[in-house]
């Protein structure tokens, strides 16, 4: 089946959108406002960032400094972006980079980016 | 943080507060009788529970590891292994005792931060050593409690949850120092030597046994930093709170309004959370509510159950998923001796599927063989996860841990069990004496058991806890 990340991350959107913030805590408040690039080794790319009511998927252009850069193959994607699996996951698996500087939007992200995937929309 | 004024021709002043200098005026000058009836009460509490743990635990394979290598620190000294015979210096007694008290996670928390297991074997380890008296063993609980539940606090919104919170360097030399006679400057010299080398576990490294260093190290360098600075070793007086220290070391956000805050008035230790059943704390809702399905429902066949869908908050989804994309898995790492069962206590599905099959959650269920099971195999591809935004809310609200279960039959059947809190949680308690009971059986006599327990519970009457070590070392001999 045809997978595109940016499509997939453009649903995430959408779904984070309808829960209205209602997911957010100060404790995960570290991954919000961050340029995060999620990208597929040789394959495509695109710059998330993540506000505490909407989240918006954009095109990685060249200046884009990002605050954390999150790699991993399309079937790691897909089980991240379905909720089976969360970015640590993948990490602890050895299959995408965990560096220190990142690390706190990396884990915060994780959390947030599956709790939602995970929830029903807000009505 | 101390304001911060210029003046022409006039340095900057320091931005930040002594905090390291309040923590060890505390910590010193902190009287028993200083301390609330109902905080004495818990604190005596936590020792009773957090043993029970170490004694249960010391049932494990990676526990009896240790117990063989802490002998390289020398034998004989002063400390008691809880439920081994020997004695070991103060800081191998440190390292095994935390080591067991989390062998199978069966520890407690304070706020969000595991406090008995580096601060009781730290305590219990100096205490024999100084000989100390029942009513300071329980001080230096308390101060090592208040100290913890505020560093957490401090760090919380950083990159680590739970017991990978690296803040235990703090209140181990202080307690140590407390009951070890270190003086105001020793004192703050420990912190700064326990405090140098910020400790901060590998995520991976919590798929076997060297998790149990956690609070172990921190326990057993906490007791030989307070022995360094006693020798008259030298440390930076402000380990704690300089912006090059060990707080802004460890975690990318310092919140340094909360290291101070209540400190002597406003008490932590009322916060303690101690587990019923041995697992991450996440977890323990819903293994409570597969324990009460097994209840209503019997021993499950495999073959009947569709599957198992489990409820909660962000926190438990993260442990259910943390280390589900190994390959090869998790189960299969263990089998082979690559993993141990550390990784399944912070693993969601493992308890889950465990209570419904085997009817309890106890240090046995991690046990290879349990593990491997059979009908665990069968189940472990049929657990789902999903969000509950309400008990989502409520964890990072209240500290509320909530989960439910749903067991599916094929034939249409559901069995649905939900809780909002787990049993143990500060706002619902249970007889710390039954852990302690169970902990203790086949590891003490049962006549050894209650005499200990009453020990325990009359502490702030023992002159000396060398009395209160040697009921916690079997009469038995131990294989």
């Amino acid at each position: 089946m045809r997978f595109s990340l940016r499509e997939e991350f453009e649903q995430f959107a959408e779904r984070w959108g309808r829960h209205r913030g209602a997911l957010v805590t100060k404790r995960l408040e570290g991954c919000l406002h961050r340029y995060v690039v999620c990208s597929i080794p040789g394959g495509e790319s695109c710059l998330l960032f993540l506000e505490r009511e909407r989240a918006s998927v954009r095109d990685v252009s060249p200046e884009t400094i990002p605050h954390a850069s999150i790699v991993m193959a399309e079937q790691d994607w897909r089980a991240v972006l379905s909720g089976r699996l969360h970015l640590m996951s993948i990490v602890l698996a050895g299959r995408a980079p965990f560096p220190k500087d990142q690390r706190r939007v990396i884990m915060q992200l994780s959390m947030l980016l599956q709790t939602a995937v995970l929830a029903e929309a807000a009505a | 943080m101390t304001a911060h004024s210029v003046q022409p021709g006039c340095a900057s002043r320091v931005l930040f507060e002594d905090v390291t200098g309040a923590y060890v005026n505390f910590a010193l000058g902190l009287r028993f009788e200083d301390i609330p009836p109902d905080v004495v009460q818990i604190a005596k509490e936590q020792l009773v529970a957090t043993i029970g743990s170490c004694l249960g635990g010391s049932n494990m394979p990676g526990a009896r590891t240790i117990r063989e290598a802490v002998s390289i620190f020398g034998e004989g000294g002063t400390a008691t292994l809880f439920g081994a015979r020997e004695l070991r210096p103060a800081p191998s007694a440190a390292l095994y005792n935390s080591a067991t008290a989390q062998v199978i996670d069966w520890d407690d928390f304070v706020i969000i931060s595991h406090s008995g297991a580096a601060v009781i074997p730290t305590a219990f380890a100096a205490a024999e050593t100084g000989g100390a008296s029942g009513r300071e063993l329980i001080a230096a609980v308390v101060i090592g409690n208040e100290i913890n539940a505020r560093t957490s606090r401090a760090i919380q919104k950083g990159a680590y949850v739970g017991n990978s919170m690296p803040n235990h360097q703090v209140e181990t030399p202080l307690v140590a120092a407390r009951l070890l006679g270190l003086d105001e400057l020793q004192t703050r010299r420990a912190v700064a030597h326990s405090t140098f080398l910020a400790m901060e576990s590998c995520p991976i490294g919590w798929t076997g046994d060297s998790k149990l260093l956690a609070n172990g190290l921190p326990a057993l360098w906490g007791i030989v930093s307070a022995a360094l600075a006693k020798a008259g070793l030298v440390g930076y007086p402000h380990p704690v709170e300089h912006p090059a220290g060990y707080l802004s070391t460890v975690s990318e956000v310092v919140d340094s309004s909360e290291l101070m805050r209540g400190l002597g008035s406003e008490w932590h230790t009322r916060t303690l959370n101690t587990k019923f059943h041995p697992s991450c704390a996440y977890n323990l809702p819903a293994i409570e509510c597969a324990l009460a399905i097994r209840e209503r429902a019997g021993a499950p066949d495999p073959a009947r159950i569709k599957r198992i869908v489990v409820h909660g908050p962000s926190v438990l989804l993260y442990v259910a998923s943390r280390f589900q994309a190994l390959e090869p898995d998790v189960y299969a790492q263990i089998a082979d001796g690559r993993m141990t069962h550390v990784a399944l206590c912070f693993d969601a599905a493992y308890p889950v599927i465990a209570s419904l099959v085997y009817g309890e959650m106890s240090w046995r269920q991690y046990l290879k063989e349990a593990v491997l099971g059979a009908s665990v195999s069968a189940l472990r591809d049929r657990v789902e996860f999903k969000t509950d935004i309400d008990m989502h809310k409520a964890y990072y609200a209240s500290y509320s841990y909530g989960a439910r279960v749903e067991v599916e039959l094929e034939d249409g059947g559901c069995f649905v069990e939900e809780r909002r809190q787990f049993l143990g949680a500060r706002d619902r308690p249970f007889d710390h004496a039954v852990k302690f009971r169970a902990g203790a059986e086949g590891i003490l006599a049962p006549a050894q058991t209650e005499e200990a327990l009453c020990a325990l519970r009359a502490l702030e009457k023992i002159e000396n806890v060398r009395e209160l070590g040697a009921l916690l070392r079997p009469a038995l001999v131990q294989p």
